[in-house]
This record gives C-alpha cells, sequence and structure tokens, in this order.
C-alpha cells in the first residue's frame, strides 16, 4: 500500500527522515518495499500482510507509527451535516442475507453539482496511484484511503423504486459493472439491487447503469459491513479485484462504517454542494462486542522468546498498541482483544506483538539444548544422493528438468498425453500436465547442447514420475555421441554401453541383476526392460530415429528409466565372507559361428550347463559379422574359466570339459566351432 | 665419519636405492643423485685433502672403485628396462593429455541441496521427504491456512483433475513428520514445489525448497536464531550477519523474513542489495493450531520452523543471473559449477 508522507503527517506526528521512518516500520512488520517522491511527498510502498487489515488506511497506519516511535495520532471527528428542510427524498433499505450484510448505512443528497474535484484531491488521490473521475467519486475513494472503509454512490435517480435491497444473486442475473464489462451472477454472489435488477456487486463493484455521472444531481451514498468470505468468493468467482474487495476479503473495523459515511456526507456538503436529503438510514445493526480477556502467561512468552521480559516493559508496548492490560499477579497480564485487531486473539499473537516492538535484534542467539534421539535415516534419500555422486563420477551430468509440461511436448516423445495426470488450472500450455516419464525433459536437454554443438552428452536425472493418484521416484538416463573420446581410445555410447550402465547401478546399490526380457515399445527401435516380481522396475532401449528427429536429434540416442522406490526397496545381496580359492583357475577361449537370432542368453545356457560347476565365468570378448563370415550368422568369441576347489585340473581333464562345452554348443545350437 | 666410511655408505645406499628402481626414469634421477657432477659422491670428494696423508692414496682408490663399481651397476639396470645406453631418456611425449573418462557433475542445485544438509544434519537434523501432489489438508489446513482467507494468495496452488494439488511450501512434510513422530524432532526436507507463476528470470512454476523443523519442550525463538546464524556462517561465511525482520506467515507465530549480509557487497549496500541485506529465509515459532492439528501439545511442546528457496541461495551463491539456466540445463553452464 502506497503511504504519501505529506498526507500521513495530518493524522501523526512523523520522524522527520523518511529514511528513519523506513527502517522503524520494517524492523517492526510492516516491510517498506521502497520509498520513491511524487508530486512533492515522500511515498513508502509498504507490504501490508494479510493479517493487519487494520493498516490499509492512512489512518491505521498512523495508528501503527504511533506505536513504533512514541508519537501521537490525532484522532479526526467529522462534523455532523444538516438535513434539507426544502426537499426530502423516499429511500428504504432492506436486507435479506443479514450474514452477508450484518449493516447497511444509506444516505440519500440532492442538489449535487458533479464536476473535477479540487486540486489537492486530486493530487491526494494521484499519490495513491488513483485516477481522478469526479467530485463524488473522488470522495468515496479519499475516504476508503483515509478509514479504509470502502464506500460507494449511486445515482439516485437511476435506483427503481427508491429501493436498495441487499440479497443473493439469481441464477441468470447479469450487471455491467463500472469497468464497462459484463458478469454473470449467481446465488453464490452477494449483490445490491434496486426493487429491480443488481446494482452493484456488494463489496466489489458498482454498476455502470447507476454510476454517478456528470449529470447526476440526487445521490445515494453506501457505507456497509460485508462477510469477508462472501467478498473473497464473488471477487474470484467473476476475476474481478478491487481496493474495495481487497479490503472487505480481509474484513474492515465495523467501527467505521458509521465514521466514514459521516465523513463522506462532511465533504459532500463541502466539496460537491450536495444536501442532505434524508436522514441516515440503517438497515441491520451494529453492536461492538465486548471483548475477551486473554492471558499473557510470563512463563510461556520468556520460555518461547528464549529471554526474561520486564512486566512493565510488556505493558507498556501493549499499551502503545492501544491494548488495555490488567495485572495478573506475579505470573500473568490479562489483556482485553480489540475491535481493530481480529488478528489479536490469543496468547501467542500477543507474544509476537510483543516480540515485534521489542525488536528480534535484541534476542540473543542461543544453541538448543533439546533432546537428541537417534532417528533411522531416511535410506532412500541417501541412497539416491550415493548414487547420483556415482553416475556423476562416470562422466554424467545431473539435469533438473520441469515436471510440468504441456500436451505436445508429451506428443513428441511418443506417448499419449491422455493419460497423464492433468492440471485444473494452468496458467500456460507449458503448465498443463504432471510427466509421466523423464523421456521428454531429458531429450529436450540433449537437443538443447546438440544445437549448441555439444555432440558427446551423457545426462541423468533423479526425479517423480506421475500417473493416476500414484507418483514414484524415478532414474532417468540419456547418451548421445562418444562416452570416451581421446586420442587413446574411442568409444561411441550404444544401446549396450546404457545396459551396461543399468547393470552397474543394481551392483552399486547392492541389488541381484534382474533378468533382461525384451519388449516392442514403439518409441524405441529396440527396447531390453527387467522385472522385480510382477513390477517392471527398468527399461532401456535406442530412441528411434524418426523420434529423435522430431527433437532435431539426427545422431543415435539411448534412454533408460529405471524406478528407484522399486529397486531400493527390494532386498539387498547379503554380504558374506567365503574362502578364497586355493588353487588357480584355468582359462580357455572358444569361438564359433552361430545364427544371428541365436541370442548370448542361450548360449550361456548350454554352456552354464556343459561346463557343470566348474565352469565359473563366461565372459563375450569379441562378436564379428560382416565379409567371410556366412550371411545370417555370426562370430562369437568366449572366454571361459575352469575352477575347482579342491585341486588343480590335469590337461586331460580340462581338455574334457572345454570339448564337453563345445559339443553342447554345436548338438544344441548348431554352432560350428573356429 | 671418515671420508672412507662416507663413500662406503654412499655405495651402500645407492645399491639400495637401485634395486628399488622401478622405471628408467627412476634410475636416471638415481644415476645424477649419486655420480652427477653435483652428486652425493662429488660432494664428499672435497674432503680428500683433509685425510690423513697416510690414508689418501686407499681412500682415493676406494672412491674411483665405487664409482665405477656404480655405473656399472646402474648401467646392468637400464639394460633390464629395454634402453640403450646410459643417460637415455624415455621417447615418451608426457606433456599429451590424460586419458581418464572426464566426470560429469550434480546439478548446481543438488550440489546447494547437498551443502545445506551437511550443514544441518551436523546439527542433528534428519530429512524427511514427501510426496509432490498433496491434499488440502496438509498443503493449507494443518498448517493453519483456511479455506476463503486472504492468507491462501501467497499460496496459490495447481488443481490436478485427480482431486489432488501441487504443493506449494515442503511445509506439508513438517505435518506428515508430526502425524507419525512424538518430539523430540528435527528435521529438513527438500524438494520441489509449485506455484503458478510467470516465468521469468527470478520466477518459475517449478522450484526447490529446504524446511526445517524443530520440536521439543522449551524450543526458544532464541534456539532458531542461533541455529540460523550456525547455518549461514557455514554457508555464507564466518563473517555474515542474519537480520530478523517480523512478518506474518499463518503456520508460525511470531514469525519472521531472515535476510543474511550481501554475499556481494559485504553489506557495503549494492545495486543488488540496496540495504546491505538478502533476504533469504523464512521462518518462526510453529503456531499453537499447527501443533494442535498433529495433536502435539503447544503447552507441552514448543517448535521452530524455517524455509528456503534453494534457487535463490543457489543463485546468490554463485552469481546466476537467470533461474531459467537451472532447467536448461546447458552443459556449459553446468560444467562452470562443476
Amino acid at each position: 500500500m502506497k503511504i504519501p508522507l505529506k498526507w500521513l503527517k495530518e493524522y501523526v506526528d512523523l520522524p522527520p527522515k523518511a529514511a528513519d521512518l523506513a527502517e522503524m516500520l520494517t524492523m517492526t512488520g510492516t516491510k517498506v518495499e521502497a520509498v520513491t517522491q511524487k508530486n512533492g511527498t515522500d511515498i513508502l510502498d509498504l507490504e501490508i500482510t494479510t493479517n493487519r487489515p487494520d493498516c490499509l488506511s492512512l489512518t491505521g497506519v498512523a495508528a501503527e507509527i504511533a506505536a513504533v516511535t512514541g508519537r501521537k495520532a490525532a484522532a479526526r471527528v467529522p462534523r455532523e451535516v444538516k438535513i434539507s428542510d426544502k426537499e426530502r427524498l423516499p429511500l428504504t433499505i432492506e436486507i435479506k442475507d443479514k450474514l452477508g450484510c450484518p449493516r447497511y448505512l444509506g444516505r440519500a443528497f440532492t442538489g449535487a453539482s458533479v464536476k473535477a474535484s479540487p486540486a489537492w484531491l486530486e493530487r491526494n488521490l494521484d499519490w495513491m496511484d488513483q485516477k481522478p473521475v469526479n467530485n463524488v467519486v473522488d470522495i468515496t475513494n479519499f475516504c476508503l484511503y483515509e478509514l479504509g472503509q470502502p464506500l460507494h454512490a449511486f445515482d439516485y435517480d437511476k435506483i427503481r423504486g427508491a429501493k436498495i435491497v441487499v440479497r443473493r444473486a439469481k441464477k441468470g442475473e447479469k450487471i455491467t459493472a463500472i469497468d464497462g464489462k459484463e458478469y454473470a451472477l449467481d446465488e453464490r454472489i452477494l449483490v445490491i439491487a434496486d426493487a429491480v435488477r443488481p446494482i452493484a456487486v456488494a463489496g466489489v463493484m458498482g454498476g455502470k447503469d447507476t454510476e454517478v455521472t456528470a449529470s447526476t444531481k440526487r445521490i445515494v451514498l453506501e457505507s456497509a459491513q460485508f462477510d469477508p468470505i462472501l467478498i473473497r468468493r464473488a471477487s474470484r468467482l467473476l476475476k474481478l479485484a478491487s481496493e474495495s474487495s481487497y479490503r472487505f476479503e480481509r474484513s474492515v473495523d465495523p467501527r467505521h462504517v458509521k465514521e466514514a459515511s459521516d465523513r463522506a456526507s462532511e465533504m459532500l456538503v463541502k466539496l460537491a454542494g450536495a444536501v442532505p436529503a434524508s436522514k441516515l438510514i440503517e438497515a441491520g445493526s451494529f453492536k461492538p462486542p465486548k471483548g475477551t480477556w486473554i492471558r499473557l502467561r510470563f512463563e510461556r512468552i520468556n520460555t518461547l522468546l528464549g529471554v526474561r521480559l520486564k512486566r512493565a516493559l510488556m505493558i507498556r508496548i501493549l499499551a502503545s498498541l492501544g491494548f488495555k492490560v490488567k495485572k495478573g499477579g506475579r505470573v500473568e497480564l490479562k489483556v482485553k482483544t480489540l475491535l481493530q485487531r481480529k488478528d489479536i486473539r490469543n496468547e501467542s499473537d500477543l507474544i509476537e506483538e510483543i516480540v515485534r516492538i521489542y525488536g528480534f535484534d535484541k534476542i540473543p542467539e542461543a544453541i538448543p539444548s533439546t533432546r537428541h534421539v537417534l532417528r533411522p535415516a531416511d535410506l532412500e534419500y541417501a541412497a539416491i544422493r550415493r548414487l547420483k555422486e556415482f553416475l556423476a563420477a562416470q562422466g554424467f551430468y545431473e539435469a533438473v528438468t520441469l515436471s510440468l509440461q504441456s500436451q505436445k511436448f508429451l506428443a513428441r516423445t511418443g506417448w499419449d498425453p491422455s493419460q497423464a495426470v492433468k492440471v485444473k488450472n494452468p496458467m500456460s500450455a507449458e503448465q498443463e500436465i504432471l510427466r509421466p516419464s523423464g523421456f521428454g525433459g531429458l531429450l529436450q536437454v540433449l537437443s538443447h547442447n546438440v544445437s549448441r554443438k555439444e555432440k558427446d552428452l551423457a545426462f541423468f536425472e533423479v526425479g517423480k514420475r506421475f500417473m493416476n493418484d500414484a507418483e514414484e521416484n524415478v532414474l532417468s538416463i540419456a547418451v548421445t555421441g562418444a562416452v570416451q573420446s581421446t586420442w587413446e581410445a574411442k568409444q561411441e555410447s550404444s544401446f549396450y554401453y546404457l545396459k551396461g550402465v543399468v547393470e552397474s547401478i543394481f551392483g552399486f546399490l547392492n541389488k541381484e541383476i534382474p533378468e533382461w526380457a525384451e519388449m516392442t515399445v514403439p518409441a524405441f527401435t529396440e527396447h531390453a526392460w527387467m522385472k522385480i516380481g510382477d513390477e517392471v522396475i527398468a527399461g532401456c532401449g535406442t530412441v528411434k530415429p524418426a523420434l529423435a528427429a522430431e527433437w532435431d536429434l539426427k545422431q543415435p540416442v539411448y534412454y533408460a528409466e529405471i524406478k528407484l522406490d522399486a529397486i531400493l526397496k527390494a532386498p539387498s545381496v547379503k554380504k558374506h565372507f567365503q574362502a578364497l580359492p586355493k588353487f588357480p583357475p584355468v582359462k580357455r577361449d572358444i569361438a564359433f559361428l552361430v545364427p544371428l537370432q541365436t541370442s548370448v542368453r542361450d548360449i550361456e545356457q548350454v554352456m552354464r550347463e556343459a561346463g557343470g560347476a566348474t565352469l565359473k565365468e563366461m565372459v563375450l570378448f569379441d562378436q564379428y559379422r560382416g565379409s567371410n563370415i556366412p550371411k545370417g550368422k555370426r562370430s562369437l568369441a568366449f572366454s571361459l574359466e575352469y575352477q575347482k576347489p579342491d585341486g588343480t585340473f590335469t590337461d586331460d581333464e580340462i581338455r574334457q570339459i572345454h570339448e564337453r562345452v563345445g559339443h553342447a554348443l554345436k548338438s544344441q545350437l548348431g554352432a560350428e566351432l573356429r | 665419519m671418515p671420508l672412507l666410511d662416507q663413500i662406503l655408505q654412499i655405495e651402500q645406499t645407492a645399491k639400495d636405492e637401485c634395486s628399488r628402481a622401478a622405471t628408467a626414469e627412476e634410475l636416471e634421477a638415481l644415476r645424477i643423485k649419486f655420480l652427477g657432477r653435483k652428486g652425493e659422491l662429488a660432494k664428499v670428494m672435497p674432503g680428500l685433502k683433509d685425510v690423513d696423508p697416510a690414508d689418501r692414496p686407499k681412500t682415493g682408490q676406494e672412491a674411483n672403485r665405487v664409482k665405477l663399481a656404480l655405473e656399472e651397476l646402474f648401467n646392468e639396470k637400464q639394460k633390464s628396462f629395454g634402453s640403450n645406453g646410459a643417460g637415455a631418456k624415455s621417447d615418451k611425449d608426457l606433456f599429451m593429455p590424460g586419458t581418464a573418462r572426464k566426470p560429469g557433475a550434480l546439478h548446481p542445485l543438488t550440489q546447494v541441496t547437498n551443502e545445506i544438509c551437511d550443514i544441518f544434519s551436523r546439527m542433528g537434523f534428519t530429512i524427511a521427504t514427501g510426496p509432490e501432489m498433496e491434499t488440502d489438508f496438509y498443503n493449507f489446513e494443518a498448517l493453519n491456512i483456511p479455506a476463503d482467507h486472504p492468507s491462501r494468495d501467497s499460496f496459490d496452488t495447481f488443481r490436478l483433475e485427480n482431486g489432488k494439488l501441487l504443493r506449494s511450501q515442503t511445509s506439508t512434510v513438517q505435518i506428515r513428520v508430526m502425524q507419525k513422530q512424538t518430539p523430540p524432532i528435527k528435521i529438513i526436507a527438500p524438494g520441489r514445489v509449485y506455484r503458478p507463476d510467470a516465468t521469468d528470470a527470478t520466477h518459475s512454476f517449478m522450484f526447490h525448497q529446504l524446511e526445517g523443523l524443530m520440536v521439543d519442550r522449551k524450543v526458544s525463538f532464541a534456539e532458531l536464531k542461533g541455529v540460523l546464524l550456525s547455518f549461514a556462517k557455514s554457508l555464507f561465511g564466518k563473517n555474515v550477519k542474519l537480520r530478523f525482520r517480523p512478518h506474518f506467515f499463518p503456520f508460525t507465530e511470531p514469525s519472521a523474513e531472515v535476510d543474511v549480509t550481501c554475499v556481494l557487497c559485504k553489506g557495503a549496500k549494492c545495486r543488488v542489495c540496496k540495504d546491505g541485506w538478502i533476504e533469504i529465509l523464512g521462518a518462526g515459532m510453529v503456531h499453537p493450531r499447527v501443533l494442535e492439528s498433529v495433536k502435539i501439545s503447544p503447552e507441552e511442546f514448543t517448535g521452530f520452523a524455517f524455509g528456503m528457496g534453494i534457487e535463490r541461495i543457489t543463485m546468490l551463491r554463485w552469481g546466476v543471473p537467470d533461474i531459467r539456466l537451472f532447467y536448461e540445463n546447458d552443459v556449459r553452464f553446468l560444467r562452470q559449477l562443476q
């Protein structure tokens, strides 16, 4: 809220320097966002938090400054206005929704001359960045800023039936507001109506039809109290906010209803030549609540703050804020609630009031003396952190991509956007859905970097993916270009490279590597996946060139996604020492031709069975396809490692076992040994 | 020690070291060390003039013998390295680049999160996490942010078609932890949060927060100040100060916004901070109604909570000018902050 100091000075003594005042306000909880100059005055831009609607006016801020600085705020009592003895205007006011509008004051005026406001009034409104309209409207705005009570003036002659009804709108009713836009209304919205139709959205904005114009002579001045929740809902439903709704939804001091009406009446008489043509007509009523006494225990405040405050100091601070205080012996004070401070309802509210004036800076820092309990660590969080470091150490960069995406973005990854969790209130297309996978995010990261001439990329991301009601942590990995490219060695990324990365993650996390299986997935040229139990927990594949091209990626791209929650929940491999073999193993190589469709999984199975318990290790060390290999075949070479627990092999023994393996490959898989 | 003994000792040491030499380069270094113009042997020889003239010839002969013996020894050893001849140097160009795979990097936001987590871990806080799709109860009601209240304005949320919402703050984790644990509670909760903001250099509709909570008997505001000051000194340097400004948050009372001495100008007032301070977190004593909502007695227990934006702290830390750089993942950016 803008506070012009020249105007504010009418209500309270100010310290000479604006900067000092700003500092004082900021350090007591009313943050001064900026100090600017406009049209001959310093203007403070205050951030008024939602608990302090009492500060949404100049007199409210004046009271706060008086409390903070110990200076005096000047009270200002409006003069009573006299009713015309020549002309009386009929006006009835009826409240149909007493909860929505506990009290409504209306007064009719005649003989107004609507014209531009005097220069000083226009200047004051200009300080508030409020455009001057005409003297009548400007007076209502002036009172809003002065007292925080929104007012409205209607053209009396446009009100049908000389009647004001406060009621809920009916479905189908419409109103064109002063902003010139038409709004559709319904029962959820409180309106001010005449005998026939709504003439204002209560507490939010008046109607165009009944607004005060240059030709207006007779007016009705409204000053009312509205239910904050109803006003807030109406403002949100209509997407229409105003200085008025801003204050009503935060709640307005009910005593200002009468005071503001009197103040505006006084000004209408003086500045617009208006003559009251009715008494102040009151519908509903206002009984000031008695207020309640809050206990403020010394023990409580001192424990909570970690200081010892003097009783006299607390009393002085509370009194400066306008609170009535009763002493309650050596243990407590009793403090009466205030009508203008609805936010102060209990002890902790009072403690906050005292400490904000006392100053947080006067509280010394202390080392906590809490009890220290060993809590189970969040093992999953810790494991993910180590896993990230493991991947980074191997050359991967960690990416952080947005969990919200557009449907179009998701469609480009080959996903059907209709399956994704949708956002009901996106502000733009980029916020339409929650990502069901980390795929799109990383494709975009690759695309961004490749277009900047970075061709060798390895990225991973850990984050949530969302489906239906569920969310889960996944690790996404994408690689493209060379994994390693030095003068000594070059290695291009490949499906097998990424497969190895996925397997190494299981090893790193000390989990069994589940078996791989093949699956056709539309987005991938080839795709392998693995399950734990019935749950698919990892997939790894070569992205289809056509799909990669959608992201301007012309080089091969490989992508893997791993469900971390599921893997981390799987049982860990039990560690236990086993005696080291006393005798060295024997290594024998074996090379053979097999049909292309014979998988290494099947070959290993055959060798394992044939080799028996002595075959400890099978390592594929070469694959060859091409010239001098018959079409439809490939050459594979394995290094096999044999070992006995209780001795060494004789040459004969080893030859027999190795031949058995070769024979099994020949007879079961049609392999041709080389 | 008589010169003769010194010479014999040099011989012994040289033999020992020669036997341990593993490369031609090492051997060459030994040759220089013992037989060079300024080598061990050369260094002691001027002492020959001080030797008793009667012993002088014998000492001289012995020195000669050792010199020849060592030359022989080094030459023999040299052959074992397959090099040809005395003084031969490896022909490898040692200035070609190393060929190990270069490490990648953790994202700058992760690095800072880790660092902050480590600081609080050392003060006894454990890490807690919670879901990103949340309910009204955890995001608002339990945090004393009632429906239809203007205090909701600061916490606009994305609503989802499945009836849930995306959490707009990590304070949701406070509630989840307090429902499960009884005090003493000391947790920090890092994570992603979402707010329907328009994206610009300092705003993003998704960002990261880190929340802290401590609840026990007689936890005080003074302790909150102590913990946060320890944290700030550890993260930003031991000379920084904190400034607590009273503020309003629905879930704490009293509440404060906390400023740290500007990291750029060290408090001297600059274009970025304007007054020497930079706001880095919000904090306060847990509101009694929040404790009541999780059935912890506010009479028996008190607590403090704080929250900070990871992006903001990372931007301050390394002078990152635009929040969007974090989500773009330009590898040149990631390398800079490796």
